[in-house]
């Protein structure tokens, strides 16, 4: 982990940032731009107004930034403007609403088909609503970036904080399911996905139960053959942890969400301790429970049924595409065999459909490595093409080749969160650093695993790509706090303004400009 | 719109998504790079490859004066607080923390300036340590050398193995003990 301090570091780096943010604008204004000539034969109208937008809150984002924190690292921004901007693209190229033909398709609909409502493919896309969140996250984003001025202030609450996260995760219980997964709490048309600000409150009270129990985790060990295994009393925190995520994944019926916290929980113990044993231990239990969890459920049945619905979705997809059910072993489904369909559903078998999945499977084969190009495919065939499977969206139409610089940029975003890590001089902010970066890690992978078919399909979203408030306001939060600690790290220290000896007169305000 | 625009637009709209990636990677590069060299030159036995280490960190910075990226240059550094690179060849040094919860931190002395160890939070090297005090000890630029001095702190600075009483010079890879925290000087 040794490392020479960067030459960078004691400079701002604004000009670097700025040309990169105003590159990202580009991209996405193109984005923008090569939907309108392909769908409508001309630069859409959105193009200005969406364009104008970003490019306005980008520069406020910037100038804030320039301000507040001009040591901060100068990429974390551009990249996270760039998905931003591209998600907002790929909304508005499946929110059918902004063809140009929309009016004429609606006339013409209802005038042969009176009395019906005109529901377009795509519908829930909502670019407008998608931009406005953007507005409000990036306010967020500011106002984090001005408040937070000490991160290790988080360090004083990390008792509340954990027990807010704690109640996030678990209210969603109480509020009816979206396609099977319970993780959103819906009031009204309202829904909010907690688990995206759980982040947030989890890796605040995990960095700071680590930094006081560093030292007991990581000296305090029995040695049995290879492997160094904690004292019994230290497991105790990792046991508390792996309950509340088996029950997240029995009640709440949500791999990814389980996954995610977990891994957040584990990785943060590794970086605090630096021990192998503690990652292997943390596997083991989470993929032995997970897998245990489904031998109680296929033997159980009754109300844990939908996890083995979930995990036979993920095994075998292709025969419950077009709704399947499933009785003792044999599959019938519902296009290839309707009378056996209804005699298994008349005798109580179990009901699935793989549908989203296998259509975003569809998507990423139709794109092939270069893409239909976009507003050429057809992704708002798939329900969920604007959300969960945004990532075969953007499969289907920029193709193999635009999901690897999408997963690049990612990778970038994560490579800079662990750097501003290691640059931080205490070990909260470390501890912080080292868990937001993670956690995009794992959340990027739990959403494409699920997509890909690799880990049962997960409810959880793709970082300032899918259309939702919740989590574009607690990723960019996450920005904002990565940008603060990476200023914190790279300012050049105060300088004394007279050189006495024992005394010294510092002056702070200099350093922080 | 003929097939063949399309296919031009979405190769090139791949074009410059690709390019926006190797962009963020130049700028990423610019920062790293540096540490590459110079973690070799630390590596490197101090005496015999002195001479190269500094050509390769004068080179270096040479080529960190020339802009590296498009866009308005980066704003200049306030006030002059940071040293001048080229003001002299001794002040090419780094200090690395060897022992301690902190281990693997480094600190650009030429970058930072006078740097000070203790628990306040304000310091260069915050170390949270029921053993060190907060302020504790200080380095400090002087006559082409660093001076290492303690603060009056509790527990006491070490050099090797004798206690800090007064001003002393830091030479090379000597471990410099705060606490639970060890430190050392590295070029």
């Amino acid at each position: 982990m040794s490392e020479a301090a960067t030459p960078t570091a004691g400079r701002t780096r604004l000009g670097a940032s700025l040309g990169l943010l105003i590159f990202a604008i580009i991209v996405a204004v193109s984005a923008f731009a090569q939907v309108g000539l392909v769908r409508d034969g001309s630069l859409p109208t959105g193009m200005f107004g969406y364009g104008l937008a970003i490019t306005v809150l980008a520069g406020v984002a910037f100038f804030v930034m320039r301000r507040f924190t001009p040591y901060a690292d100068p990429v974390l921004l551009p990249l996270a403007m760039l998905l931003n901007g591209l998600g907002l693209a790929m909304i508005y190229r499946i929110d059918q609403t902004t063809l140009l033909t929309f009016a004429e398709d609606k006339a013409r609909f209802e005038a042969t088909n009176p009395g019906k409502k005109f529901v377009p493919f795509g519908a829930g896309a909502n670019v407008f609503g998608q931009l406005l969140w953007t507005v409000l996250s990036i306010a967020l984003f500011i106002t984090a970036l001005i408040v937070l001025k000490e991160i290790k202030v988080l360090q004083r609450y990390h008792y509340s904080l954990g027990l807010a996260g704690l109640v996030l995760l678990i209210a969603p219980i109480f509020f009816p399911g979206i396609n099977g997964s319970k993780i959103w709490i819906t009031i009204g048309s309202f829904s909010v996905q907690p688990s995206e600000f759980c982040k947030f409150a989890f890796i605040a009270f995990f960095a700071a139960y680590l930094v006081k129990k560093r030292s007991a985790l990581s000296l305090v060990s029995r040695k049995i053959g290879p492997l160094e295994l904690p004292r019994s009393r230290d497991l105790m925190p990792i046991l508390a942890f792996w309950v509340i995520a088996l029950m997240i994944m029995a009640v709440e019926n949500d791999f990814g969400t389980a996954l995610l916290f977990f891994g957040l929980f584990v990785s943060m113990v590794y970086i605090a301790t630096g021990k192998v044993s503690w990652v292997v231990i943390g596997l083991g239990m989470f993929l032995g429970g997970a897998f245990l969890l489904y031998l109680t459920a296929s033997t159980i049945g009754g109300p844990m049924e939908h996890i083995n619905q979930r995990v036979e979705i993920w095994l075998n997809p292709e025969p419950f595409f077009g709704n399947g059910c499933s009785k003792g072993g044999e599959i019938f489904n519902a296009v290839n065999d309707p009378d056996g369909y209804k005699q298994c559903l008349a005798d109580g078998g179990k009901f699935s459909n793989s549908e989203q999945l296998m259509k975003g499977l569809f998507a990423l084969a139709q794109g092939g490595v270069l893409g239909t190009g976009l507003g050429q495919g057809q992704p708002y065939l798939n329900d969920l093409a604007f959300s969960d499977e945004i990532f075969t969206s953007f499969g289907e139409e920029i193709g193999l080749t635009g999901l690897m610089a999408i997963l690049l940029v990612y990778v970038l975003l994560v490579e800079r969160g662990f750097k501003i890590a290691i640059a931080t001089k205490d070990e909260f902010s470390k501890l912080f650093a080292g868990g937001i970066s993670f956690v995009f890690a794992l959340q990027v992978f739990a959403i494409c695993g699920g997509v890909t078919k690799l880990v049962p399909f997960t409810g959880l979203t793709t970082p300032f790509l899918t259309q939702g408030g919740s989590s574009l306001l607690a990723n960019w939060i996450l920005i904002a706090i990565l940008l603060r600690l990476s200023h914190e790290a790279r300012k050049p220290a105060p300088v004394a303004i007279q050189d006495e000896g024992m005394t010294q007169i510092v002056n702070l305000r200099g350093a922080n400009q | 719109m003929t097939p063949i625009t399309l296919t031009l637009i979405k190769i090139a709209f791949l074009a410059v998504l690709w390019l926006f990636v190797i962009a963020a990677v130049g700028v990423i590069r610019a920062d790293l790079f540096g540490s590459r060299a110079a973690e070799r030159a630390a590596n490197r036995p101090p005496r015999p490859a002195r001479q190269t280490a500094q050509e390769r960190a004068g080179r270096q910075q040479q080529r960190q004066t020339a802009p590296p990226q498009p866009g308005p240059a980066p704003a200049p550094a306030h006030s002059g607080q940071t040293p001048q690179p080229h003001q002299g060849r001794a002040e090419q040094a780094v200090l690395v923390v060897t022992e301690g919860p902190l281990t693997g931190t480094t600190i650009d002395l030429a970058a930072s300036g006078p740097v000070t160890i203790g628990r306040a939070p304000d310091s260069t090297l915050v170390v949270s340590d029921d053993y060190a005090s907060s302020r504790h000890a200080r380095i400090h630029a002087q006559d082409g050398g660093w001076i290492l001095e303690d603060l009056n702190s509790t527990n006491g600075t070490y050099l090797g193995r004798s206690k800090v009483t007064r001003p002393v010079q830091l030479p090379v890879g000597v471990p410099v003990r705060i606490g639970k925290t060890v430190i050392e000087l590295r070029k």
